[in-house]
This record gives C-alpha cells, structure tokens and sequence, in this order.
C-alpha cells in the first residue's frame, strides 16, 4: 500500500508518551490508518490521555482515516487535581 | 447491626479533659453518610454558628467518611469541619494518608473536640481510651519532626495528625498535617489555626477494631472487576502523580500564570511537570490506605534550608501555585517550597496565592523591600519565595500581613491590592482556570467553603476525562459557554459531597468512577438499597445544609462571586483566550434547578424535601 506523509502534534504532557518525548512528529505511514492507530501503535498515546483531536485545523474524530500531508494536533485530557 | 461504621463519635471536651461516647441512628448516616456529611448536620444542629471562630465555643469535629478504613477504592479519607478563622463561615478540610483507616480502627466515626486545653496538649486515642499528653516538648516542633517524636515515644502504630508552627502561630491558611515527609494535609479553611488556638498539638490514634462488612463475596466482586479499570483510566496519575496534569492543563488555557493575568507558559510548564520531576529527582511512590492508583510521589530536595533530604512531592495544585502562579520555573525551589509548606503546617493553596500576591504588590511598589524583610519579592525568585513562606508561618514583617489571607492582606496594604486578591468568600482560589471550563466559574461562586476546586471538578467532565453520561447527563458542553452548566455544576456539586461523606477520594473521576458505581459498593457494604435517586439525593442534602449554615451567617447572591480578574479580564493568549464566564446567567439558572430563592437562598419547599427539619424552622430567620 502506498504509504502518507502526517504530522502530528502532541500537546501538553502528550509528547512524553512518544518516541524521544518529542511534541511535533512527521511520520512516514501506510495508508488506510485512522489517526487513533497511529496515536496508539506508533506515539504510543494512551486513549485515555486523550481530550479531542483537529484534523488539518477542525476538530475531528480519532476514528478519521489520513491523507497525505494530513495535520493533527491532539489536545490532553484535563489532569491535574 | 451497623456495617461500615460504627454508629458512635467521641466528645472530648479540653477545657476538663473527659470525654464520652454519643450515639446517632441509622437514619442520619443513611441521610448524611459520615465525613464532612454528618459533620454538617452535627455543626449546623448542635453548636453556635454565631460563635467566634477562634474560641473555645467553636468545635473542631474530624469524621472519617462512611466507607472509611474498607477496601473500597481509595477509602482512606477523613474531614476536619469547623468555623473558618480565614472566611469566618463554613470550614471544611479533607484529608487522605492512614489516619482516617486509623480513626475508624478505634471504633468511632469520629472525634468531636471541645473548649480549649490551659496547656499546650496532645491527645492518645487507643481504641476507646483516650489520654491527654502535656507538649510543651512538641510545641515549635515541625510536623515531620512532631510526628516522628509522637511516634518514638507512643508507638509506631499511632497514626498522627499534627499542627506545624502555622497552627501554632494562628496563621489563618495554616492545615493539618499527616503522614510526616510523606504530607498529607487538611489544607484549607485554616483549620490548623483552630487547633493552635485550642493549644492542641497533635491527636494520634490507633485501634484494633475490624470494620464489618455487610456482603463481603460481592464487595470483592465488585472491586474485582472496577480496580483493573481504574487503574489503567488513571495510569498517569500513578506514574507521575497529579503534577503530571501541568503542561496539558497550560495545553487547555486552564492553567493560572503570573496571579492569573498571562495565558500561555508551555517552555515553563514543561519545566516543572511531574515528568520532568520524575526525570531528573524521584525517589519513590506512594500511595493513600486501600489507593489503587498510588498518586503519591517521593522527590530530592536540592536547595533550601533543607537541602539532602528526601520529601513529597508536590502535586498539581501546588505546582501551578508556585510554579506558574509565581514565574518560577525552577522544579527545586518549587519541591523546596511545597516541603517548607509541609514542615511548617501551611495550606499550599493558599500560601502560593498570597505569595503570587505580594509579588505583585512589590513588583508595583505597594511593598518596598523593607516591608519584605529585604526579600527581593520579584517573579520567578526562589530564596526570595522560601523566605516568604517562613516569614507568613512565624508572622514576621509581612508575613504576618498574608498569613491573615489574601482577603485581609488587601485591606491592609490598600490601593490596588485588592485586584491582587484572587478569592471569593475570603478563600484563595484553586489553581483551575474558571475561564477555561465556565462551569468551574459556578462551582468557585457558590463553593461553600469559598473557591474551592473540589466541590466541583466540572473541568474533568468539559475536557473529557469523565463521560457526563455517568452522572445521567448527556448535553455536550461548549467549555467557553454557558448552556447547561448550571446543571453539570450542581450534578458534581452533588456527587463530590457523596464521596467526600463517604471517605472516598475524589481522583476517582480520573478512574471514569460515576455514582452508580460507588452506589453499588455503598449498598454491598452497607447492606443498604440506595438507588441513583437515593444517592443524588443525600448529596443535595449535603450541599444544602452547608449552604444554610452559611445563609444564617449572611451569605447570600452577593458573595457568590467572582474575583474582577477572573471575570472581566480575558486571557490574551493560549486555548482559553478572550472566554469569560456568564456568571449572572449561569447562577439564575442554578439558583432555579436548586431550589433556591433569585438572591440564593434555600426556599422551604426545598429544604422540607431533603428533610432538613431544623433548617426548615428557621429559613424564615435568614
């Protein structure tokens, strides 16, 4: 399958769950993957960390499928206390 | 046969030193759990609200909550519930650790303290023998040291909850401390003050009685099922404690930066996560009696007067209050600041409100540095924050000005002090913007104990952490508007009083934890047969009764109220820019769903409802 470029952005205390802790993360991925894959199997972001995504500047699912040169940025949960 | 509690307090009267056991019935704990729920009716029905709060008229009750001391999921909490010497109204502090499991051990649910002892005093309570103790040797002591000394000398199976110098010095945001260097701390109200005044050190206890238990095969079914969820719904509250929130609450706008006037601090908030702590200066978990999420965290202390040991870390509220709030972005002087809280007695809270606070005054000239004792009170400087926090604990230049609470503190420096004083009814706001989730503006307004982030917890529901659909609800939430928030307020208002009533910690949001769930191990451990209604019906109570402590103290409309700062100054930068929060229409709308009169008053249809007969015969006097 032809593979996609996606960038992706972590919010907040998102980025220690990923590869090298890192905020912002341009991937090379196969296509047919829908940004909740990607969170999960490649950045490692538990679901439950996860307060709501935008897909290219809207507010979007994790259950969207990618396209090329596709932006997410994923806002945290609220934590605290 | 009562199960899950004992059906008895004790009253321990200081001005004589004796003591005795009182009864209540079945009905009040079905009515008003135990906690901060039955201490609310034995406050409101039994003793003077009129009375000052630092006199020997004003009792001091510490209930352990209903579920207290069980296996039940965090059920280790116990509230401390007086007259507040900060806000001179409803005064409530809770408190986790072992204390509350070491109460409830003694065989009573709680402890009512009386009068005020001649001499400085400590009080033994083993099982149902209750001893008085002179402390002159522990009165100046620390809390770290107060309890290992207590321990040493009693006993290592004493469980003790201690005033630092702060209590004893009257400060009025001084707290309860537990646990010595692993704190746990009855923060708020000035608690800690109330004991000072009654000259009462200390209170260790410890027991032997074994709590029964009305279904223990489905108990254990029930947990069996719900701790594996919990525990992976809160995993980073295990791994890097609630200070592990900081960068997404700073994502999310919610964050207070600079005493509340800037919008976005992501390079600093990255500095002072419970990540970056856990990087470069843990030591150790912790966690609270029958906690399956172990929040607790155990850090270097690298600068300050106590530098080489080892101490708790601090959690989310304190990292924003002086983190944040401050402009320090130095993670040690932030751990140095939270233990020197911890030692001294002081409600972090607030003492990092006032600090952000006389910040600003020194930075406009309102405080020379003179009056500062010559601390450079510029944002951001650390020794000069640990020489504050000492100066507010013994009083001293103008530490004894913000040791009397930001409210005061305003009075007496004058000008525009008062924009400075971030409260609302006298009481230092938690460190959630109510801004960024407009449904925290009605919780921090109409919070009985002042702004208080605990009474509420909206911002857990708006931002996604726990679904609305557990409370029954099912509206989605504009976090920048004002549509159904009234209903979300009061929904949580009500369950956060349930589990405080009943001992259970309030970090069970982060687990998904709604009140059918702990519906469920209330009626296996009580053998009760509350349904959803029953249930949201003893937290209206709750939230009810408190109100109507206040109300006959004069509380009304006009103090359930924002600071200016947080309503008509918008955040310039960051998630929640520009968003203010529609007050007046969101508290019409509350007042309405409550039951209450448009200047926020109770009516009596709504008190007879929730049975409050002795409030009922005298709503016609407030």
């Amino acid at each position: 399958m032809e593979e996609i470029n996606v960038k992706f952005t972590l919010l907040g205390q998102l980025m220690w769950y990923s590869p090298g802790h890192q905020k912002h993360h341009q991937l090379q991925i196969g296509g047919d993957r829908t940004v909740g894959e990607v969170l999960e199997l490649e950045l490692h972001v538990p679901t439950a960390e996860i307060g709501f995504v935008k897909l290219n500047g809207f507010l979007g699912s994790v259950d969207e499928r990618l396209s090329d040169g596709d932006q997410v940025d994923v806002m945290p949960v609220v934590a605290g206390g | 046969m009562a199960y899950g509690y004992w059906g008895k307090i004790l009253e321990i009267n200081l001005d004589d030193q004796t003591f005795r056991e009182k009864s209540y019935p079945e009905e009040d704990y079905k009515s008003f759990f135990g906690g901060s729920g039955l201490a609310s009716k034995i406050l409101y029905d039994e003793y003077d609200h009129l009375a000052a709060p630092l006199s020997a008229e004003n009792p001091m009750i510490f209930m352990a909550g209903l579920l207290t001391g069980t296996t039940v999921p965090t059920a280790c909490k116990a509230s401390v519930v007086t007259k507040s010497p900060l806000t001179g109204i409803w005064a409530e502090a809770t408190v986790g650790g072992f204390w509350g499991k070491e109460l409830k051990k003694t065989g009573y649910d709680g402890f009512v303290i009386k009068g005020c002892s001649a001499e400085k005093t400590m009080i033994t309570i083993e099982d149902d023998q209750v001893r008085f103790c002179n402390a002159d040797d522990l009165w100046g002591l620390d809390t770290y040291e107060t309890e290992k000394r207590i321990r040493q000398e009693q006993g290592e199976k004493f469980e003790v909850a201690c005033i630092g110098p702060a209590g004893e010095n009257l400060v009025s945001i001084a707290g309860i401390a537990i646990g010595g260097e692993k704190t746990r701390m009855a923060g708020r109200c000035g608690v800690g003050a109330v004991m000072g005044f009654k000259n009462l050190k200390a209170i260790a206890v410890t027991g032997t009685r074994k709590i029964p238990i009305f279904n223990k095969e489905k108990l254990a079914a029930l947990l069996k099922e719900h701790i594996p969820e919990i525990r992976k719904n809160a995993k980073g509250l295990t791994d890097f404690g609630s200070a592990g929130g900081v960068q997404g609450v700073e994502a999310n706008g919610d964050l207070p930066i600079r005493n509340w006037t800037l919008g976005s601090w992501e390079e600093g908030a990255a500095k002072i996560c419970g990540q970056a702590m856990v990087q470069e200066i843990f030591k150790g978990h912790y966690a609270c009696s029958a906690c399956p999420i172990r929040c607790g965290k155990e850090v270097d202390i690298r600068v300050g007067p106590h530098q080489g040991t080892v101490a708790n870390s601090p959690q989310y509220e304190t990292c924003a209050a002086f983190g944040s709030n401050i402009l320090n972005d130095d993670m040690d002087y932030l751990c140095a600041a939270n233990d020197l809280c911890n030692r001294f007695g002081l409600d972090t809270i607030c003492a990092g409100n006032a600090v952000a606070m006389a910040m600003e005054c020194f930075e406009n000239g309102l405080i020379s540095r003179d009056d500062a004792g010559g601390l450079d009170l510029r944002w951001g400087n650390g020794e000069a924050v640990l020489g504050l926090i000492e100066m507010i604990a013994y009083r001293r230049d103008i530490g004894a000005v913000f040791a009397q609470g930001v409210e005061k503190a305003a009075e007496l420096i004058g000008g525009l002090a008062k924009e400075y004083a971030i409260h609302t009814k006298g009481l230092s706001y938690a460190l959630h913007d109510p801004r960024a989730f407009t449904s925290m503006a009605v919780i921090y307004a109409t919070g009985n104990r002042g702004a208080c982030h605990l009474e509420g917890l909206t911002f857990f529901v708006e931002s996604g952490v726990m679904p609305s659909a557990a409370l029954g609800l099912h509206h989605q939430y504009d976090r920048h508007g004002h549509l159904h928030k009234a209903e979300l307020a009061l929904t949580m208002q009500n369950y956060m009083e349930t589990l405080n009533a009943l001992g259970l910690c309030k970090f069970l949001v982060r687990g998904k934890v709604g009140p059918g769930i702990v519906g469920e191990w209330l009626n296996a451990v009580t053998g009760w047969d509350l349904d959803a209604g029953d249930f949201n019906q003893v937290g209206e109570r709750l939230y009810n009764q408190k109100r109507l402590y206040n109300c006959r103290l004069g509380i009304s409309r006009k103090d359930d109220v924002l600071p200016p700062r947080l309503m008509v100054h918008d955040r310039k930068t960051g998630a929640a820019a520009g968003s203010l929060p529609h007050l007046g229409k969101m508290l019409s709308d509350y007042y309405e769903l409550r039951g209450w009169s448009p200047e926020g008053i109770p009516e009596k249809e709504t008190i007879e409802a929730l049975g409050l007969w002795r409030c009922a015969a005298e709503r016609g006097t407030i």
